[in-house]
């Protein structure tokens, strides 16, 4: 479970998220819509510990995680991140992308582990490929797929479906359903679409000027 | 964004003419040569026994101060990076500043601190640090030529989109995310610095001869000054040659991307990176290093010259070569950014062409300074030309040829940084060419033109290898004459000279930096 507690967070002298309080505990995945500038990202890279708040606490299972001036560096949190752009490291493959993020496993584990989210976001094929060979679609489930890789507890995407094509757009939606309904991961999705929001069976919560509106 | 068509041909035309004409010279007078019959002068192309030694030498000194030069680049452009925001944002680039330094001034402010350490070391029993030779030349140049890769290392980490870092910060720690993601998206450039920084110092007698470390550029000067045949020069040059425009080759296409990709910002609210303490005292060293690199020079200058009379005293004995030395700075420093301009207008295009125009425009800067001194020397010393040779058009030309190049990098970067929309909107409602460029155009550019300006000023002031060989009898420039001195030792007269250098220098390189952080705002008249 994550507890936000009244996270306030500025920019110079604008106040970018006021105030929210949050619990994520449902399983069902919690879709974030509102505007640009509204505060989504800035909530997600909080909760992601990218940044620190200048108020309140985020509690991840019961632990803190953030307060003003302290955070738990990112990749202690469990959490997977999809950003806007798909950031694939253009230096490896797909499937050097995908492994990055896994520690401690042995060759055979860390294949066999390769090979499932493969067959899962449908990159078989491909894991020889660099990022520049790659479509947008591709490439966007080379993203979801090493998000998934080190097993995270929670899923924060930031726009995943931004700058694609609608049909893409479609089927990376039913990607996103699957796999996270696979992996029994806490999806947190942040769109300014209320279309593409509505189509995610989740709780839809409104962010407006940093604020969450019921 | 282009010059008048034909200011710009003619501009070209001048350009390459001024470059390459001593390289050309040399060329021809080879030919020459072979055809009167010296075809055993070919020899001297391929350097055996005792040229043999001093070629591998000054590889081993340049790989080495290359090396080191990248390592203490990457500790410093690491730890400057995070200085994003208010006053770090100016101090960072600061750094970069004491490029502009002449080297032999790094040369007499360690000798002299080295000196005063010996001394303390021998009142306590223990033996001396050996401060000539290798240790000295590779010192050095080390301190002389580490902004290059500091500030190649801090564009190419700046380059690397924040996403990427942010995506790998998500599973891996911090200091393998460096290793795996950050460095190897950066490397090309760290090469290139490392490669640039090893063709500097390969191509570098001035330093190793302070410290008595015969190297292999040294060469092509003794091999001129004890035969006075430029081609007998230029043949035992050959294999400089080939090693630095291999290595120019090698570099000049990290070297282009940086001047191409626009920087990237992280986010100045992104949680710092953490670090492992093996890595932090590592950084520590290289950041007291490039203290060191910054203050030693200045405190002992300081402490050398003693008092404000003594400094005073240094200008007023050195009062013709101070002039001499402003005088043939400005002219170069005016002179060739017409030039530098219509090149870098050729490198703006991202095309194939532009790869070819990249090399001709980057061989230049591998040629050794000696050299463009004789090959001028080749081209004036004719009875019909003797005005010109003897006068103070030699050392202009000498340093338009050496540092034109680097005033047309400065220019393109300046050019990368101007919105191409910003054009396109002057011509919708400008017709005349020449209108537009002087009130739309040359306002954008003043910033990159005040700012390569000053860059060649301060490199013009600071040059010695080339105008050593051309400068008029009886004229000397402040750097001639420091180095004349530094063989006699520091004393308050030269430590004076060489804190005006720096001053001159500090002054040229902030003014650059201001102009360029400040852009257009800084010419309210103008636009």
């Amino acid at each position: 479970m994550i507890t936000i507690h009244r996270l306030t967070k500025f920019y110079g002298k604008v106040k970018a998220l006021d105030g929210v309080s949050l619990e994520l505990n449902n399983p069902d995945p919690l879709v974030i819509l509102g505007p640009s500038g509204s505060g989504k990202t800035t909530l997600l890279r909080l909760i992601a510990g990218l940044e620190s708040p200048d108020e309140g606490e985020i509690y991840i299972n019961g632990v803190l995680a953030s307060k003003p001036g302290w955070v738990l560096l990112p990749h202690q949190r469990h959490i997977g991140f999809v950003f806007q752009s798909s950031a694939l490291w253009p230096h490896m493959t797909v499937a050097q992308n995908i492994l990055f993020g896994l520690n401690g496993l042995t060759k055979n584990e860390a294949r066999v582990r390769l090979q499932g989210l493969l067959d899962m976001t449908h990159l078989k094929g491909l894991e020889q490929r660099y990022p520049d060979e790659l479509s947008g679609g591709e490439a966007r489930r080379v993203a979801i797929a090493r998000c998934l890789a080190p097993k995270p507890k929670y899923l924060l995407m930031d726009e995943p479906l931004i700058n694609l094509d609608p049909d893409l757009k479609e089927k990376v939606l039913s990607l996103i359903e699957e796999t996270t309904r696979q992996t029994q991961a806490f999806l947190v999705y942040v769109t300014h679409d209320a279309e593409e929001a509505t189509k995610l069976s989740g709780r839809i919560l409104n962010l407006r000027s940093g604020r969450l509106v019921i | 964004m282009k010059l008048p068509t034909s200011i710009r041909a003619f501009a070209l035309l001048i350009f390459f003419l001024l470059v390459f004409s001593p390289l050309l010279a040399l060329v021809v007078n080879l030919i020459g040569s072979l055809f009167a019959g010296h075809s055993d002068w070919l020899g001297l192309m391929i350097p055996t026994g005792r040229r043999f030694d001093l070629f591998i030498r000054s590889m081993a000194l340049a790989g080495g101060v290359a090396i080191s030069g990248m390592i203490l680049g990457i500790l410093g452009a690491i730890f400057l990076w995070r200085w994003r925001t208010g006053i770090g944002a100016y101090l960072r680039w600061s750094v970069l500043l004491l490029i502009v330094v002449p080297p032999y001034v790094h040369a007499l402010a360690w000798i002299s601190a080295i000196s005063g350490i010996n001394s303390l070391l021998n009142a306590t029993g223990f033996p001396n640090i050996p401060f000539q030779g290798w240790l000295g030349s590779w010192w050095i140049q080390l301190m002389a030529l580490v902004p290059i890769p500091i500030g190649l290392t801090l564009i190419a980490l700046e380059s690397v989109a924040p996403d990427l870092i942010e995506a790998a910060r998500m599973t891996r720690s911090d200091i393998h995310n460096l290793f795996k993601v950050i460095l190897p998206l950066a490397k090309p450039l760290i090469l290139a610095g490392g490669g640039f920084v090893f063709l500097l110092s390969f191509t570098d007698y001035s330093i190793p001869s302070l410290f008595h470390l015969n190297v292999y550029s040294l060469e092509s000067f003794a091999e001129f000054s004890a035969s006075s045949e430029p081609s007998r020069a230029f043949l035992s040059a050959v294999p400089l040659l080939l090693i630095t425009i291999l290595v120019l080759s090698a570099s000049q296409g990290a070297l282009r991307n940086a001047a191409l990709k626009p920087t990237k910002q992280i986010h100045p609210r992104t949680i710092s990176p953490v670090w492992p303490a093996w890595f932090v005292t590592l950084q520590g060293l290289g950041i007291g290093l490039l203290i060191a690199q910054i203050f030693i020079p200045l405190f002992v200058l300081t402490i050398t010259v003693g008092t404000w009379d003594n400094m005073v005293g240094a200008a007023t004995s050195a009062r013709s070569e101070i002039l001499f030395t402003v005088w043939i700075s400005v002219i170069t420093a005016m002179l060739c950014l017409p030039m530098g301009l219509a090149a870098a207008s050729k490198l703006v295009k991202r095309d194939n062409d532009t790869k070819i125009w990249w090399l001709l425009v980057t061989i230049p800067l591998a040629i050794p300074a000696p050299l463009i001194g004789i090959g001028l020397i080749t081209i004036w010393n004719r009875p019909f030309l003797g005005a010109a040779y003897g006068s103070n058009l030699m050392p202009i030309l000498a340093s338009l040829a050496r540092f034109t190049p680097l005033a047309a990098i400065v220019l393109l970067a300046q050019l990368r940084r101007i919105d191409p929309l910003l054009i396109d909107a002057a011509r919708v409602f400008h017709t005349r060419q020449s209108k537009t460029w002087m009130q739309i155009h040359l306002p954008i550019l003043a910033p990159g033109i005040m700012a390569a300006g000053f860059i060649a000023f301060a490199l013009c002031s600071g040059e010695l290898g080339a105008t050593l060989i051309v400068a008029p009898p009886g004229q000397a420039t402040l750097t001639m004459r420091i180095y004349n001195y530094l063989h006699y030792g520091a004393s308050e007269t030269v430590a004076g000279l060489c804190l005006m250098m720096i001053l001159v220098a500090l002054i040229s390189g902030v003014l650059a930096v201001a102009v360029v952080r400040r852009g257009w705002r800084l010419f309210p008249k103008w636009v």
